[in-house]
């Protein structure tokens, strides 16, 4: 009973104790606190984290710093992204106006008397470059650059007659006759073999020409493909690569006698061809 | 607008600071600085004062704040009681006084309650709420709070005795 009565005594006691902190103290840190945002200055607070996440996420000035931050994330890829697509659309600009060597599928060079033209063809055929070198012989180097888009033209063959008797779906073979000269015309394609370059390159060295050649086959089609003649001073070479198909033409002009004359040129296939 | 909301705030607070302060000291008694809790608990009933539907509700929503800060910090984590005896939380004058000496043995008794009871006798014995009052700030039944009282109690005469006994070598009779 009496320690009943203690404990009432004690209670009582704490219950008028004078309060240590008093209403001006504490008004003063409150207000301390609020201006400081809302947190708490002591440090062994143990509120002051879940405060701080409260005020991290109802605080203006936070919701406008995830705005921002956003909006510069977005602003800047948009910017990359952008310039990007830039440097990709000026690359195929480039790659449209001036062709590299990698799209070329036929390359034919042409040497007559130290003049040498190289003829550059695309898959369709079409002229996309010409260059005339005088080099040999001439101490200034004259170079003429032409873009041609127009098919060339197609020999008329007055006569068509097949020499022997090759395997026209993958070669074709055709003389064509032009006033007295002769012309001897080749057709090579992606599924001409060895053996019937083998055979063009017999009749060749009939005619005096010095004929190499060498391919790169696979699955049975040719990938590459590189072709030299040689007679007197006049050259020839070709070169297709880069190409799963194609139709190539070349061969050369003999008189009535077989005598070699001159090479023909992919592009014309004339006469005149042999003088650029 | 914020500033009426200050001073309407502080108004109220004003009346009801003393027995707020008792209530904090005894409560986080060897636990914190009973100044940190004070000061969250302005802080977070100031920012819902809004949500307070009448001023004369504005005394159990102070404390109600507290003893939800409190129990919201025990889920996060277990307090560490303060080292010392707790003299270093009353720092006054007074602490000289025989009865400031008592009033440090009753909070230091009270601080080896469970929280419940703890919480129950320091708001129905010093803070002068009502068992209903206290069942609402504590959130359950009005039985609750009379169980914990009684209990609080026997275990505070129980731990006071015990104190004594070490104290003085004789038990209070």
């Amino acid at each position: 009973m009496e320690q009943q009565k203690h404990i009432s005594d004690l209670l009582e006691s704490a219950r008028n104790e004078v309060p240590v902190t008093s209403f001006s103290e504490m008004k003063g840190e409150f207000l301390a606190n609020l201006a400081a945002g809302g947190t708490t200055v002591t440090a062994t607070s143990i509120a002051q984290k879940s405060l701080w996440k409260k005020w991290l996420a109802t605080s203006f000035k936070f919701k406008v710093f995830i705005m921002i931050t956003t909006a510069s994330i977005l602003i800047i890829s948009s910017i990359l992204v952008s310039s990007q697509l830039t440097v990709n659309s000026s690359e195929a600009d480039r790659n449209v106006d001036h062709p590299n060597e990698e799209s070329v599928e036929i390359i034919e060079v042409f040497s007559e008397n130290g003049v040498q033209k190289t003829t550059v063809y695309n898959e369709k055929r079409e002229v996309l470059h010409v260059t005339i070198d005088l080099s040999e012989g001439a101490k200034s180097k004259a170079q003429i650059i032409e873009l041609d888009t127009k098919v060339p033209e197609v020999l008329d063959h007055k006569e068509m007659l097949a020499i022997e008797p090759m395997d026209v779906r993958v070669t074709e073979t055709t003389i064509g006759t032009s006033d007295s000269l002769k012309m001897m015309k080749f057709v090579v394609t992606e599924k001409t073999t060895n053996e019937e370059i083998e055979r063009i390159q017999k009749q060749a060295i009939a005619a005096g020409i010095d004929f190499t050649f060498d391919t790169k086959v696979r699955n049975k089609k040719i990938k590459r493909l590189s072709m030299r003649m040689k007679k007197g001073g006049y050259r020839w070479s070709s070169k297709i690569t880069g190409t799963d198909s194609f139709s190539f033409d070349f061969g050369w002009w003999e008189d009535a006698n077989g005598n070699f004359v001159k090479f023909i040129c992919n592009k014309d296939l004339t006469m005149e061809c042999g003088d650029c | 607008m914020i500033q009426s909301k200050q001073d309407h705030f502080l108004a109220l607070y004003e009346p009801v600071h003393d027995r707020f302060e008792r209530f904090c000291r005894a409560r986080v008694y060897g636990e914190m600085e009973y100044t940190d809790l004070m000061n969250e608990t302005l802080l977070v009933a100031f920012e819902k004062f809004e949500s307070l539907k009448s001023d004369t509700s504005f005394l159990s929503f102070l404390f109600g704040t507290a003893v939800r800060i409190l129990a919201n910090n025990r889920r996060k984590m277990k307090p560490e009681r303060m080292s010392g005896t707790g003299k270093e939380c009353h720092a006054s004058s007074s602490e000289t006084t025989d009865r400031a000496t008592e009033v440090a043995l009753l909070h230091r008794a009270l601080s080896e309650l469970n929280e419940g009871q703890r919480e129950a006798l320091i708001l129905f014995e010093i803070s002068g709420f009502s068992i209903r009052e206290v069942a609402a700030i504590q959130a359950v039944s009005e039985g609750a709070v009379k169980q914990r009282l009684k209990r609080g109690r026997t275990r505070l005469a129980e731990i006071l005795s015990y104190e004594a006994v070490l104290k003085t070598g004789k038990e209070i009779i």
